[in-house]
């Protein structure tokens, strides 16, 4: 198995449980309001994300390329997966942004008349668009590698 | 515009040098098996610095191991 792939497939399931944890911890009780009072749901999220940077981070040093130690483990065509699969996760992330965004509109302004949403959302925004643009170019690698379609760049 | 396909004759090449693996010619034409993988499936098309290095493991020009076709 390529680095790449290894990478991919650890940084799938790491942003996969801290993700799907965090979203648990935000809905759990109330929502967004709720979120914003509960001391407790502040600190269960910090908890996720700090587990999930040390696995992450752990994760990228022990399967970093060592010199003379192993076979190539990457090469032209992982570093065009690589750039393709960026773009993809960017533009997944640009679009979720702006669907939650207008879902957020949609739902309080457009049926329940309210110009004003809890600021709780933005904070729910902004750690769902990080795991999510992580766990999108972790997907876009994998589909990337398994069609293993390309030109090299010469 | 018709689409012009490179086509390669990477695994005959292989077969044809003492059945040489996949990983052997990953390793001396510095790529991965799965590239070589891919290759020879004709889902990817190397770069020239790479179908070069591919060739100099065959001892061929790179005519005699990717052809172009339009």
């Amino acid at each position: 198995m390529t680095q790449l792939k290894r990478r991919a497939l650890w940084s799938l399931l790491i942003w996969g449980v801290v993700l799907i944890a965090i979203v648990i911890i935000f809905f759990s009780g109330g929502g967004p309001t709720a979120f914003l009072e509960g001391e407790s749901k502040n600190t269960l999220t910090r908890v996720c994300m700090t587990i999930g940077f040390i696995f992450y981070f752990s994760m990228l040093f022990l399967t970093r390329i060592r010199p003379g130690g192993e076979p190539l483990v990457k090469d032209e065509r992982d570093e065009l997966i690589e750039k393709r699969s960026y773009s993809i996760g960017f533009h997944t992330l640009l679009s979720y942004v702006f669907l939650l965004c207008s879902f957020l509109y949609g739902y309080y302004k457009g049926i329940h008349g309210i110009k004003l949403i809890s600021v709780g959302w933005m904070w729910f925004l902004a750690l769902t668009s990080l795991f999510l643009g992580l766990i999108s170019n972790a997907i876009a690698t994998l589909v990337l590698d398994a069609r293993m379609s390309g030109h090299g760049k010469s | 515009m018709a689409k012009a396909e490179i086509k390669n004759k990477v695994r005959r090449l292989r077969f044809e040098n003492g059945e040489m693996t996949q990983q052997e010619l990953a390793d001396r034409s510095k790529c991965t098996r799965q590239t070589i993988i891919a290759l020879e499936q004709g889902k990817y098309v190397p770069s020239l610095a790479l179908a070069f290095r591919i060739a100099r493991v065959f001892g061929v020009s790179i005519d005699d191991v990717f052809e172009y076709q339009d």
